[in-house]
């Protein structure tokens, strides 16, 4: 059931953000922020992308905006392919409600319906090595317990374009040596992996190349050494 | 909008367990939804028919089911203008349609209103209330509701999500409009009996034809023509303004949360 041609083109694709005070007063002072700004680039099926940049370089919201969350201002996106995306272990969770509950709510945020949540329960459960715990409500796990469930829940269904913000940091060496095998059978399958994180052995480990973000411009496409060199050299900009 | 209704099985699943969640750290639980709407309906029905000087099986209906429903007015507003900013972790997660949200909040406030009209059925037997055969109009009634709660809480959302102060602006409305609109408190039997304040309040506030919209099936009375014309008015300008805000202000909402 592979989606021919999965592929994300980015042509100079800007978002920018109204400030809040905008309409209200006139102060003269800027109206919208640009979080994005001209940013293009390619990516084919196997790509596993490393995402970095200091905060609030952009990162979080070039991922929003390929998962559809932010419209792009200008420019053009063009995607083929099922997406799904972890941004917070914590997004999407009901804390009142068990991780059985939370599975079938984030199923039904994935579109799917209540039997293929009901298929993929077992599954699931399995894969978050969860146990009785799954019957707990969330508010109980531990930050670790509860991405664990986020990971298996989102990797579950099948998907071309996987997008991760920074959280994978939390799960402890065993569930990284997992989630780090999934994703490899999920680039297998021609897939494109996105992947924010400022860990980066955590980026050798799972990334095939990079991208360097800067105040919402792109400085820095492709090798993964060349990229990290980038990233440290403007890091290093700002501590002077 | 269309793209909401193939999943509304596994919504209406949520909603209902959504309601679950916020009292299960309770040791009642869910029986909250019953016990305090039971203790509070009946008490304040009891309190005024004894106020106003009314008999107990004419009144106690009266704010039994007019509480109820002011539950879901009032509910499909405030809920409806917080809708975009409550869902914001799931908005922010992935691009679902906006309309999901209201349809499972109309849900979850249906779930509520229905346990509370049955609540209000067995305590309202016992007061000497009799059910008549013009209940049948409650659920022509109640399919109107769904239709202006939809637009109701689209529009306030939308716009509400953008300017904060709306969602605030809307709560206290809500709180006066409680006082000024014949639910815990009746005007006798006819409308153009009330007279001074009392008579312009029942004839101007658009609340007092919507709540008797479907009141007035469960307490017997048949259906009054105006009553549905200005909430059937009220209910095109909500879906037309909801519409609009959906196509102008729905894709972008996320730039605000």
């Amino acid at each position: 059931m592979n989606t021919p041609n999965v592929h994300i083109h980015a042509r100079d694709i800007t978002v920018s953000f109204p400030l809040r005070r905008a309409g209200i007063r006139s102060t003269g002072a800027k109206t919208a922020h640009k979080a994005l700004d001209g940013v293009s680039f390619e990516l084919a099926p196997g790509a596993r992308v490393g995402l970095l940049g200091r905060n609030g370089s952009g990162k979080s919201t070039l991922l929003r905006t390929l998962a559809g969350v932010y419209p792009v201002t200008s420019g053009a996106l063009d995607m083929e392919g099922r997406v799904a995306a972890i941004f917070n272990a914590s997004l999407g969770f009901v804390q009142e409600a068990t991780g059985l509950e939370n599975i079938y709510l984030r199923g039904a945020m994935l579109g799917l319906s209540f039997d293929q949540i009901r298929e993929l329960v077992p599954s699931i459960v399995e894969f978050s090595e969860l146990g009785d715990w799954i019957r707990e409500p969330i508010h109980r796990y531990s930050s670790g317990m509860a991405l664990r469930l986020a990971f298996s829940i989102t990797t579950a269904v099948r998907s071309d374009i996987l997008l991760l913000d920074e959280w994978l940091g939390a799960g402890d060496a065993a569930f990284l040596r997992k989630a780090r095998a999934r994703m490899q059978t999920m680039v297998k399958d021609a897939s494109i992996v996105v992947l924010a994180t400022h860990n980066l052995n955590l980026m050798r480990n799972q990334c095939n190349q990079a991208m360097v973000l800067e105040e919402g411009r792109l400085v820095f496409f492709g090798d993964l050494d060349t990229a990290i060199e980038t990233y440290q050299e403007f890091r290093q900009l700002t501590q002077l | 909008m269309a793209a909401a209704f193939p999943r509304l099985r596994i919504w209406a699943y949520l909603a209902f367990k959504q309601i679950q969640f916020e009292h299960r750290r309770s040791v009642l639980g869910s029986a909250w939804i019953v016990l305090s709407y039971a203790i509070t309906a009946a008490g304040i029905g009891f309190l005024m028919s004894q106020l106003q000087g009314r008999p107990v099986e004419v009144h106690v209906p009266h704010v039994m089911f007019g509480l109820a429903i002011w539950n879901f007015i009032s509910g499909a507003t405030i809920a409806g203008a917080d809708i975009m900013v409550t869902s914001r972790s799931y908005l922010l997660q992935m691009n679902l349609p906006r309309s999901l949200f209201v349809l499972s909040m109309l849900l979850r406030l249906s779930y509520l209103l229905g346990i509370q009209l049955v609540t209000a059925f067995v305590i309202c037997l016992f007061f000497g209330w009799r059910p008549t055969l013009e209940i049948v109009w409650i659920f022509p009634a109640f399919a109107v509701y769904l239709a202006a709660g939809f637009g109701t809480a689209l529009t306030l959302g939308m716009v509400a999500a953008r300017f904060r102060d709306i969602s605030t602006l809307v709560g206290s409305c809500m709180r006066l409009i409680f006082f000024f609109t014949p639910i815990i408190w009746a005007v006798g039997t006819a409308r153009d009996q009330a007279e001074g304040f009392i008579g312009f309040l029942v004839r101007w506030n658009p609340f007092s034809y919507v709540l008797n919209t479907l009141r007035d099936g469960l307490v017997g009375l048949p259906p009054d023509p105006l009553n549905w014309i200005v909430t059937l008015a009220i209910t095109a300008l909500v879906l037309f303004t909801g519409i609009l805000a959906l196509d102008r202000m729905g894709r972008r909402v996320t730039y605000w949360l």
